[in-house]
């Protein structure tokens, strides 16, 4: 070991004075090089390997499968992908899933680069106790709060029924109403995610200078047009970053609000609940869903990438 | 630099022993003298230890002890609720380990059960049915209460073998609040209200008709639903759809038969549209005509309680429940005791019979137990079961469980054994009455057919939460799922 410490240093002095077809010491040095890039990336691509690509191609290849997990896994091809596309359950829970990225994504960014805005610069009174309120839904768990919102929503105790009872109002609980499930599905998952994303554009919309929001101010630019034409484009590429996580989360979130909220009920299945109601049973078909999450979730990614792509403005 | 590396070294390698870690197969098998697996909940986390404990002081288990010169039985249990005890076991089994005995049952969350009966894993125990139970002279085919065996859910491929063995037993039918009722027998003139001694109550309904007549008065009432109270309450609710599995075999034995029935349970070709079978279908969704309007939206884990409430009427018994009838299972009042009112008593009934001159149908609801073929100490799993459905057997899970076994003496000893009245008084359903199981014949997995989905699950949404279409619409729609459904199955029967 010390020797070949040795010979590494030795190599690093020879960089630049070593005569061309010194081969002897190059290899050397080649060799303690090799050694130590692999002693660091190794054990990562190592775990990298076995937890993230053998998984992904095991779910490819399982998707193939007709297997319960207990008797002997039975090879067919594409049969579950086959039956998949032709099942509505599959297209009502395609839908919900683009309903949600949709729905929840715009009021989720609308709401947080508002707040973001109004707490940022401003100087509102209070800010760091409003930073504080938007951000606890984003530590409390998923499962409270679909629990507040079922609570909210209840038609035997809800506030909304109380509220709707004031009106004379006849209110039988939104989440039995396939009109009315998905919205509040979206509500729930707004409030949880708007002050994480207010906070991070805040982070963003703080490293805006100064001097420029002077010289608009100067210039007699209103603070609605600041907004658009110096906030937005400076922080374009925190948007940029946030929107591909938050469509992958949304993706993966949806699971657990439907999960707690309505178990799929009212055709409020999402592709990852709708997946996992085979889980159980019919392990294979639940892989080919998977694989079809996986390839849309991808997709959608490259997409928003693709489609959000501009100049950076540089300052 | 050398430093540098050094550390960027370490904290690489550092990454390593993790992965080590979670490689490292935990084939280690471990030499239990028996291992049980169980779903607790229901019937209590004890039980199994409690007769381990017991069973290990037997004649049977002390000789097991001397015959392998050990001291004391190593029993290895695995337990859980549902949602988890699946994985337990499917891990167990993945370790190599797999229990010998298994108290399960069908239409778990991940068909477990279904799984092992599909690949043929569990063990015939028709022949255990000959032997005699613990410390007794009585076979267990005898002492088993009668009528039991000649399913599908014990006999799951339907030649007559036995596969499982009832481990629980208990009527459904549709629980009331019994101070809102009177009872004037079968056959008397039917009217909604009572009077005299009986006003303000509502009389029992014993046929189909009554407990339209009845609905229809309530509707009255209640301006069709647009005013539910407790004062005028609705007919009807229910916890879960899932909680029409007994209801549909029930309302289907009543209606259209027990011949029927059996064809039902075998997917039979053209038997959804079969008249009498689909004058059962349409009770069910005749409900929908006069649901307590809060049932759809809480027809969830988070909601159903609430549903249940809603025969119970408020925890502080200021207002009476807001529906009259919700189906379930004897564990409804246990489940419900933190927010039963002061002094309300629960009333249970069978199913309205098709007319005065039929039965009704009870659906008996079973819990399993039964035996892996690899578990591999399959002789002192037998003779665990011969011990089980002894009297003293029963004693023990009715002191652990407040529960009756299915032995014709566990019903007879239950009062002295501990259980209580109210609960010994469910199993009076049976008297007169006709008793059926519901489960359907083994079948191959169909991929993307959820039977019991197509069954009873989808109902809240497709047919109760649905907002459109007639009753008639909705029986065709879903009759017509049932058909496509059950062709596909019918096709993959195990044979």
């Amino acid at each position: 070991m010390e020797d070949r410490v040795e010979r590494l240093e030795t190599s690093e002095r020879g960089k630049t004075g070593a005569p061309a077809g010194a081969n002897p010491v190059r290899r050397e040095i080649d060799k303690g090089k090799l050694v130590f890039i692999f002693g660091t990336v190794g054990p990562s691509l190592l775990l990298f390997v076995l937890f993230v690509i053998i998984p992904v191609f095991y779910m490819f290849y399982t998707s193939l499968l007709r297997w319960d997990r207990i008797g002997e896994p039975q090879f067919q091809w594409f049969e579950n992908y086959r039956v998949l596309f032709r099942s509505d359950g599959f297209w009502v829970a395609f839908r919900n899933t683009v309903f949600l990225i949709f729905f929840v994504t715009i009021f989720t960014i609308g709401f947080a680069l508002f707040f973001a805005a109004v707490l940022s610069k401003g100087k509102t009174k209070g800010k760091t106790f409003f930073r504080v309120v938007f951000y606890i839904p984003n530590i409390l768990s998923i499962v409270v709060i679909s629990a507040i919102f079922s609570a909210i929503l209840s038609p035997s105790y809800g506030v909304v029924k109380e509220i709707a009872n004031l009106f004379n109002v006849r209110y039988t609980g939104w989440l039995g109403n396939p009109d009315t499930v998905m919205w509040c599905i979206v509500a729930a998952m707004v409030w949880q995610a708007v002050g994480y994303y207010m906070v991070m554009y805040i982070a963003g919309m703080d490293s805006v200078p100064d001097h420029l929001y002077e010289a608009a101010d100067l210039e007699g630019c209103s603070h609605f047009r600041q907004f658009f034409v110096i906030t937005l484009p400076l922080t374009w590429e925190v948007i940029r970053t946030t929107l591909t996580f938050f469509i992958i989360s949304t993706i993966n979130m949806s699971f657990l609000f439907v999960d707690a909220m309505t178990q799929g009920e009212m055709n409020s299945h999402v592709l990852l609940s709708f997946m996992y109601e085979y889980f159980g049973s019919q392990y294979g078909y639940a892989m080919a869903i998977g694989t079809v999450v996986f390839v849309f979730a991808y997709a959608v990614s490259l997409i928003i990438q693709a489609l959000t792509r501009r100049e950076v403005v540089e300052y | 630099m050398k430093k540098k590396r050094l550390i960027a070294l370490a904290s690489a390698a550092a990454m390593l022993p993790g992965a080590g870690l979670l490689m490292t197969s935990c084939k280690d098998k471990a030499n239990y003298d028996l291992t049980i697996a169980f779903l607790s909940g229901g019937r209590g986390e004890t039980y199994v230890q409690a007769l381990v404990d017991a069973f290990e002081e037997t004649t049977w288990g002390q000789a097991y002890l001397a015959e392998n010169e050990k001291e004391s039985l190593d029993v290895n249990i695995i337990s859980g609720g549902g949602g988890v005890i699946e994985d337990s076991v499917l891990n167990a089994i993945n370790s190599d380990n797999t229990p010998d005995v298994m108290f399960l049952n069908y239409n778990m969350q991940n068909s477990t059960t279904e799984a092992f009966v599909r690949a043929r894993q569990l063990v015939d125990l028709t022949d255990l049915l000959e032997e005699n139970v613990y410390g007794e002279e009585t076979s267990l085919g005898d002492k088993l209460v009668p009528g039991l065996l000649s399913n599908y859910t014990t006999q799951p491929y339907g030649d007559g073998h036995t596969y499982t063995l009832p481990a629980f037993y208990s009527p459904t039918g549709l629980w009331y609040d019994a101070s809102r009722f009177y009872d004037d027998g079968k056959g008397d003139e039917y009217t909604p209200t009572g009077t005299g001694e009986n006003a303000g109550k509502y009389e029992l309904p014993r046929t189909w008709a009554e407990f339209w007549t009845l609905g229809d008065y309530l509707n009255e009432q209640n301006g069709n639903l647009a005013n539910v109270t407790g004062n005028t309450p609705a007919l009807f609710t229910y916890p879960t759809a899932g909680y029409f599995d007994g209801f549909i075999y029930s309302a289907v034995a009543g209606m259209a038969g027990t011949d029927k029935f059996m064809q039902m349970l075998g997917y039979a070709e053209g038997i959804w549209e079969d008249e009498d079978v689909q004058d059962a279908l349409e009770i069910v969704v005749r409900l929908k005509d006069y649901l307590e309007p809060s049932t759809v939206a809480q027809a969830n884990t988070d909601g159903f309680q609430q549903n249940q409430q809603a025969v119970m009427g408020r925890a502080d018994g200021t207002a009476k429940g807001t529906a009259l009838f919700v189906p379930n299972g004897d564990w409804l009042p246990g489940e419900m005791a933190n927010s039963t009112p002061e002094g309300y008593e629960w009333g249970f009934m069978p199913l309205p019979s098709k007319d005065n001159d039929t039965m009704s149908y009870v659906n008996t609801y079973l819990e399993n137990v039964y035996i892996h073929r690899n578990g591999g100490n399959t002789d002192l799993a037998k003779q665990f079961l011969l011990f089980y459905f002894s009297d003293e057997g029963a004693a023990i899970v009715a002191e652990e469980s407040s529960a009756i076994i299915p032995t014709q003496d566990a019903l007879a000893n239950a009062a002295e054994n501990g259980i209580a009245e109210s609960t010994i008084a469910l199993y009076d359903a049976y008297d007169g009455n006709g008793a059926v199981s519901g489960s359907f014949v083994a079948t191959d997995t169909v991929t993307g057919v959820i039977w019991n989905d197509v069954l009873y699950n989808d109902l809240n949404t497709r047919v109760f939460g649905a907002t459109s279409g007639t009753t008639a619409e909705l029986l065709a729609a879903w009759t017509q799922r049932l058909v496509s459904a059950s062709d596909q199955l019918r096709a993959a029967i195990i044979s």
